[in-house]
């Protein structure tokens, strides 16, 4: 059985322009966009697209109203055109300017149908939904109530700072449990510090700390032994404690109680949390605005 | 009584002592060998010695437009709440959003790099012609004088109504992400956004975030990709795509806007860029360089290269049928081929073996970077090794074989998909860094310095050193801290040490521990890769078996795919037998983990087809025509392997001739004062003729992070002389050094030379005492 080579359609590269080739199938005129003298919002704006199918989902809402916003020189907007309309090899001549590219591209429809630029205007619309207005911006007052009220998810998780000597199974074998023993007694018979143990034992590829909070010991040493590291009392050489390597000898130096840090501290992923929460009632409003307008259902208030 | 009571008050407060014990590295350690650059709290944890953190600098979200179109909605607030351990949606084949994933265990740091060439900046108020532009709401954003009145001016064109008594100014307007500037949104604020509220400033250091991009070149299907990583906050207002940059080459017009809008732009930007797939380049990812000043560039801007992803490994290449390998008899440079050398349209079919592009590979594209520092004089592919996933998933770090949910929204969102559209692709791998602390300028450090490796998705802990290493031995409890002090990390360089006799090189490596629910897999082998150019000017390659054996471990499990028992740890001290001091070379470690079941093997198995079954066919027919590969073998398929075995790659050391060989001497400190006097000698194993004859100058820089000392000397007045031991070196010394930046403890010192394009370091942790700080080899 062989493998066969892979079709040229399965490379995303290619998948993209084939796709908006594929959607020249179907061909639409594209809205002209040219600008009113009165002020208009963004309702009217969506209002005036042209006859079709009624907005069925919310993507087509924003892709109007991206399409209505976005400007119609739209760098990127344009070099997907161009790109299409050579791939497409739209272009009467070698001499096109890109501008004219993006322009025959656009006269066949290809701005309101290649899959890339709609995605790429509905994402548009969304950002300018989710974008906070100055009025969310919090002052430091309403900031600060925010961070008393949800501190507890900004916490730093306790943590506790160790160090060890290090046993290796690798290398001692069937003498590892004994030679942890004789090597814990010798630690406070001679009543060695926490950091003067350095001669001591084997080389850990990790060091000689262990400093963090229990989930990152686990991932450095193995689930069983930070859960067994919880319960070591601070202030003396202890164990054995078996870990995916070998066994340790711990002295616990400190143990921090989980803990909110200084507001100061976490002031840029609070604000963010902060806004984005408060941002996401008014999301749902405006996009319920659009909606509203544009599929002007009986009683629908905007 | 009271004499009792003050005997009791003092004793209480003597116990109560909380400040740290003598020799505690949180006491007084040394600072950090890096820079600073942002505010953030100093984190509770930080070891001088170094410690591994794992992470993923290669993750899309909706704002690529091919993750957008293979159905992914979650972005990067989410890409980075999944890295730490959240649950996120994952596309089904209908791409709705009704599968989920999350991972066991979170990663230490992740960057959302989503391709550039979609971003855009809407600017919706100042383009003539804009549908937007003659509204009210424009007209005012445009009358406005003073930028406070710009807050006049939202996105209230999605309501009739305005804002009443809108601020004029903002305190939070300079935090990163926070756009105040309501003209334009843009999918690169929102990226920034999202890294700002993911990164842990506290002491903590729970989880670091980096600000990315792709930068996305593919002519004519030849991938030119390449990733921008930013140190900190501080980026370009806009990502330069490959749009942009089409004007220049590539990769030269990324290297041009990234130098321009960060690295020189003086605003505490600095970034690195790392290329990735070239196994799908045609060759074009390390193109010939330019000139010698092209060389010099490219390796300045380009320390690493993704070697592992989920597109294929770039490693090596050899064909089991065939017997033969791209320059190499490696068979272990099977693992993970692609059976395509690009992704143009005229790759049908594939080069054969013979005709395969070299420089689609690292290793090879290592040795001709020797060959072109030989001619050019600088070395344009000096490449340290990371690993990434480039899900489409938004799904960062997720590596594990076992359960893999696929990366690429609804093409692969379920068993059939991925086993019959792309049984070729893998988990992807992890980037592992040894950064004193868990933030971004300790992690970028780590990544500029090369002091990297890269993982195929497992977690195995790896050490690598190269020097003298005196002192240094398996059996030696502070292999660790004498091996920075006589050698150099992964990623570095080194002279000739030991004269004519070969470097020391120290490998430790641990397995990955692994959960509760997946136990890690324990160790084989660790080898030493080679790779040089010998004196007729032909590459050439070694893998050495330093430690374990390949006869190790070699019994999975085929029923129940439980790997055999191996090592949970080696280590090895090895010298090269085929040392030779004129040659350049570099030296890698690859750890191999014992055999164990690919993806496809545990998920064919899941759908009831076992691979390994005599009847395997009937089962696959029975199942469904998808899951006809399930039954391939590597009797059939020159590259496919249902068994694999999980590797790392450490950045490479490179043994260069004319490097420093070594730094004899000392700082010492004046009584009582943070200044001192400087007197060093700079062994060398060689200089550039130029230099020598007076035609360069000289640049001299000591730093430990802060910058202790730089002389200049002018051509011809290098005073370079040979030494009792009949090398070339130079004496530096001066009256007046500043020590107020190094702190307490031992040091880790970077004694640096420049001339033209020769370039020469030498790192090594020095030891302080009261007198000042020293080489520990004298």
């Amino acid at each position: 059985m062989s493998v066969e080579a892979r079709p040229a359609l399965a490379f995303p590269a290619l998948r993209l322009l084939a796709i908006g080739a594929a959607l020249i199938v179907a061909v639409r005129a594209w809205p002209s966009t040219a600008p009113s003298a009165a002020p208009r919002t963004i309702a009217t704006l969506v209002a005036a697209a042209p006859p079709g199918a009624s907005p069925a989902n919310d993507d087509e809402i924003l892709f109007r109203a991206g399409a209505a916003a976005v400007a119609a020189d739209d760098p990127v907007v344009e070099a997907r055109l161009v790109k299409l309309a050579r791939y497409l090899e739209l272009g009467g001549t070698a001499e096109e300017s890109d501008a004219e590219l993006a322009e025959v591209a656009r006269g066949l429809g290809l701005a309101g149908e290649d899959v890339v630029i709609r995605r790429y205007l509905v994402e548009a619309a969304r950002l300018a939904l989710e974008h906070p207005a100055p009025a969310d911006l919090p002052d430091e007052d309403e900031l600060r109530a925010y961070y008393e009220r949800n501190g507890a998810r900004f916490a730093a998780p306790a943590r506790v700072r160790a160090t060890h000597v290090y046993l290796s199974a690798a290398r001692r074998g069937e003498a590892l449990a004994a030679d942890a023993a004789r090597v814990l007694n010798d630690l406070n018979t001679r009543a060695v510090g926490p950091w003067e143990a350095a001669a001591l034992g084997d080389p850990f590829v990790r060091g000689a700390v262990i400093d963090g909070p229990r989930d990152a010991v686990a991932r450095s040493f193995g689930p069983e032994f930070a859960g067994a590291l919880e319960s070591v009392a601070g202030g003396s050489w202890q164990g054995p404690i078996e870990s995916a390597y070998g066994l340790h000898l711990v002295w616990v130096v400190e143990r921090a109680p989980a803990a909110p840090p200084p507001l100061d501290v976490v002031r840029g992923r609070v604000l963010h949390t902060f806004l984005r929460e408060r941002g996401a009632a008014r999301v749902q409003q405006r996009l319920a605005a659009l909606r509203c307008r544009a599929t002007a259902e009986p009683g629908c208030v905007s | 009584m009271r004499i009792v009571l003050v005997t009791l008050l003092v004793a209480t407060l003597a116990c109560s002592d909380l400040s740290p014990a003598p020799g505690d590295p949180s006491a007084a350690g040394p600072a950090a060998p890096w820079l600073r650059t942002e505010e953030r709290a100093s984190c509770a944890s930080f070891d001088p010695l170094r410690q591994p953190l794992f992470g993923d600098l290669h993750v899309h979200t909706r704002f690529s437009a091919d993750a957008s179109i293979f159905g992914t909605k979650v972005g990067p607030r989410d890409a980075y709440a999944f890295a730490q351990g959240a649950s996120i949606a994952l596309a089904d084949e209908q791409e709705q959003p009704t599968r989920s994933a999350r991972l066991e265990r979170p990663i230490d740091f992740a960057a959302v790099t989503d391709h550039a060439e979609f971003f855009g900046e809407v600017n919706l108020c100042l383009t003539s012609g804009s549908p937007l532009y003659e509204t009210e709401m424009c007209q005012n954003l445009r009358k406005a004088d003073d930028p406070g009145d710009r807050f006049n001016v939202t996105v209230q064109w999605l309501f009739p109504a305005g804002i009443d008594n809108p601020p004029k100014s903002h305190a939070f307007c300079n935090t990163p992400g926070v756009d105040c500037d309501a003209q334009a949104v843009s999918v690169w604020q929102e990226m920034q956004a999202a890294a700002e509220e993911a990164y842990d400033r506290s002491e903590a250091c729970g989880f670091t975030s980096f600000v990315g991009y792709e930068h996305t070149a593919s002519p004519f299907g030849r991938h030119k990709h390449r990733n921008v990583i930013f140190r900190n906050h501080v980026v370009p207002a806009v990502p330069s795509s490959q749009l942009e940059t089409a004007a220049e080459e590539s990769p030269q017009g990324v290297w041009t806007a990234i130098e321009r809008d960060c690295i020189d732009a003086g605003s505490g930007c600095d970034a690195v860029i790392i290329p990735h797939n070239p196994n799908l380049s045609g060759g074009e990812q390390f193109e010939e360089p330019l000139d010698a000043a092209d060389a010099q560039r490219r390796q300045d801007r380009e320390p690493l290269v993704e070697i592992h992803q989920i597109k294929g490994n770039s490693e090596c290449r050899f064909d089991r049928l065939a017997g033969d390998g791209v320059g190499t008899e490696d068979e272990l440079c099977a693992f993970e081929q692609l059976t395509r050398a690009h992704e143009g349209p005229d790759n049908d079919p594939p080069p054969s073996t013979a005709a395969w592009p070299r420089r689609n590979l690292v290793r090879s594209t290592l040795q001709d970077g020797l060959a072109l520092e030989e001619s050019l004089g600088a070395n344009p592919f000096r490449m340290g090794f990371v690993g990434g996933t480039d899900t489409h998933n938004s799904n960062a770090g997720d590596t594990e074989e076992d359960g893999w949910d696929g990366a690429q929204g609804n093409s692969d969102a379920s068993p059939a998909r991925r086993i019959g559209n792309d049984l070729r692709t893998n988990p992807g791998g992890l980037t592992v860094v040894w950064a004193e602390e868990n933030s971004r300028d300790a992690i970028f450090a780590a990544l500029e310095r090369r002091e990297t490796y890269a993982t195929s998705g497992t977690r195995p802990a790896v050490r690598l050193f190269a020097g003298t290493l005196d002192g240094v031995s398996c059996d030696a409890p502070d292999l660790i801290a004498q091996a920075y002090a006589t050698g150099t990390p992964m990623g570095g360089e080194l002279g000739a040490v030991r004269f004519a006799a070969s470097p020391r090189f120290a490998v430790l490596a641990a397995k990955d521990p692994g959960t509760d629910e997946v136990p890690g897999t324990d160790l084989q082998r660790v080898q030493i890769v080679k790779g040089w150019v010998d004196g007729s000017g032909v590459a050439r390659e070694r893998v050495y078996d330093v430690a374990g054996s390949a006869a190790d471990g070699t019994g999975l499990d085929r029923s129940s795919c439980t790997p055999a028992a191996g090592a949970r740890e080696l280590c090895a001290v090895w010298e090269d037998p085929s040392f030779d001091p004129s040659q350049r070379a570099f030296y890698y470690v690859r750890v191999l983990e014992n055999p164990t079941c690919r993806w496809s093997t545990l998920t064919c198995k899941a759908e009831g087809v076992d691979p390994f079954a005599a009847d395997c066919a009937q089962q696959a027919a029975a199942r469904g025509e998808a899951f006809a590969d399930c039954c391939l073998t590597q009797a059939e398929d020159a590259f496919f392997e249902p068994v694999i075995q999980e590797r790392a790659w450490t950045s490479p050391i490179w043994y260069r001739p004319e490097s420093i060989v070594r730094v004899t001497g000392a700082i010492t400190r004046r009584r009582g004062a943070d200044a001192g006097a400087l007197d060093l000698r700079i062994a060398l194993g060689g200089v550039p003729e130029k230099l020598v004859q007076g035609e360069l100058p000289l640049t001299v820089t000591i730093d430990s992070g802060s910058e202790l000392f730089r002389v200049t000397y002018p051509p011809g007045s290098v005073p370079i002389e040979f030494d009792a031991a009949g090398y070339l070196g130079l004496r530096v010394t001066s009256e007046a050094i500043d020590l107020a930046s190094l702190g307490a403890g031992d040091p880790t010192i970077r004694v640096r030379l420049e001339s033209g394009l020769y370039r020469a370091e030498h790192v090594r942790r020095w030891r302080a005492s009261d007198d000042g700080i020293a080489p520990v080899e004298q």
